[in-house]
């Protein structure tokens, strides 16, 4: 197996392709993240995403991908109550939430059209696997401790789904502030979510975390996602189906 | 490596969670809720020329609280508000961060269905790859840095 890091979209991405002698198919799939962050991130002037806020492009004008992207957005706010808008308080859109997952799903797909069947592509700890890996035997992966990343706490094997994370830092407010009192197991430390593909998991994860401690439920009552949900005491929460992933 | 281990996990697991119940309290009476992270103060000592205590560095900072420029995270913004107390670096907070935004509290009491419960543990083992929550650590030094060259004197 070839593994390669890159910097992209200001995060560390790996890509591990088993089979390959060399870096092309690596290199199309940072160049594809590479197009998209450039074309998606509102913070660069230039951008898409920046022309539709400026209103340089519209809705009837914009690329067929951010249709793709809008639609997305508006499918995924309806099926997580609002929890999930790309819409900022100051009436500009922010598609990146989104666009991660998407941006990793799409790399993939590009993998696989070119011929790439076990690999995984990895951008800042949200994971699109095929296959097997080299020792074809099923990808495994670990979730970190949001409290000690250099500790894994739970191995899990998605196979050819997608897994991703949220947590820790967004409420960061509430973890690193010695003066509140947040009542115990207020807190979710992170939520790993296991979904159909990564894009599910990461759009799903994003929005169940904002939802706080009722958030497992939610991934409980979606028939395709599984999920391990971690609180500030280190208690984990698992979804009904989620141990079937936690075995080879 | 996953089999025979339930009778492990029913002496364990107790244990482990006597442990963290235990870590958390002593936590809460002497600093955060829970213990801090220590990649966090990683990226504290990287970001912030600063010895904190009687000792300190040639920084001197002016008591106040500093909100630190909007850094960008790629699928958001990172902003940090930091509290100085004599002199020193008392609190760090994250004021914004990407998965925080556009959220309101709406959820309502639906009846959370039964779900099996764990105490976490280090676990052994190779793996491909992990997975975890990310946050730029560069946009959030960069707002940290921000709000530091505002308290300095």
């Amino acid at each position: 197996m070839i593994r390669l890091n890159r910097d992209i979209m200001g995060m560390p991405v790996t890509i591990g392709i088993v089979g390959v002698v060399d870096e092309q198919l690596h290199e199309l799939a940072f160049g594809c993240l590479r197009e998209i962050d450039r074309r998606f991130s509102p913070y660069k002037v230039g951008s898409e995403v920046a022309d539709l806020n400026a209103g340089k492009v519209t809705v009837e004008t914009c690329s067929r991908d951010m249709l793709e992207v809008l639609s997305l957005a508006a499918l995924t706010s309806s099926e997580t109550h609002g929890y999930f808008d790309i819409r900022r308080p100051d009436g500009r859109i922010d598609p990146s939430g989104l666009v991660k997952g998407w941006a990793i799903r799409k790399a993939a797909r590009l993998l696989v059209a070119n011929g790439a069947t076990d690999f995984f592509v990895d951008a800042g700890g949200d994971v699109q696997a095929a296959g097997l890996n080299e020792e074809r035997r099923p990808w495994r992966a670990g979730i970190l401790n949001p409290f000690d990343t250099t500790q894994i706490v739970k191995h899990v094997y998605p196979g050819t789904h997608g897994v991703a994370t949220s947590g820790t830092y967004a409420r960061g407010a509430h973890i690193y502030d010695p003066l509140r009192g947040t009542a115990v197991g207020d807190t979710v430390a992170s939520l790993t979510v296991i979904g159909p593909d990564v894009f599910e998991a990461d759009r799903f994860a994003t929005a169940a975390f904002a939802m706080g401690e009722a958030g497992i439920g939610f991934i409980e009552t979606h028939p395709v996602l599984e999920a391990y949900q971690i609180d500030a005491r280190g208690l984990a929460t698992m979804t009904t189906g989620f141990d079937a992933f936690a075995r080879p | 490596m996953q089999f025979g281990t339930a009778q492990v996990r029913k002496i364990v697991l107790p244990i482990a969670f006597v442990a963290a119940s235990g870590g958390y309290v002593f936590a809460d009476k002497v600093w955060l809720t829970p213990p801090p992270k220590p990649d966090l103060y990683d990226m504290l000592e990287a970001a912030v020329p600063f010895t904190p205590g009687p000792d300190a560095g040639p920084v001197t900072f002016v008591d106040g609280v500093y909100r630190g420029p909007k850094a960008d995270a790629y699928y958001g913004y990172v902003e940090v508000v930091a509290t100085v107390r004599d002199g020193r670096l008392a609190e760090v907070r994250v004021a914004h961060s990407p998965k925080s935004s556009s959220v309101s509290t709406m959820i309502n009491g639906r009846a959370m269905p039964k779900l099996r419960r764990e105490a976490i543990a280090a676990q052994s083992g190779y793996v491909d790859f992990v997975t975890g929550a990310t946050l730029s650590s560069k946009a959030f030094s960069e707002s940290l840095i921000g709000a530091l060259q505002d308290a300095a004197k």
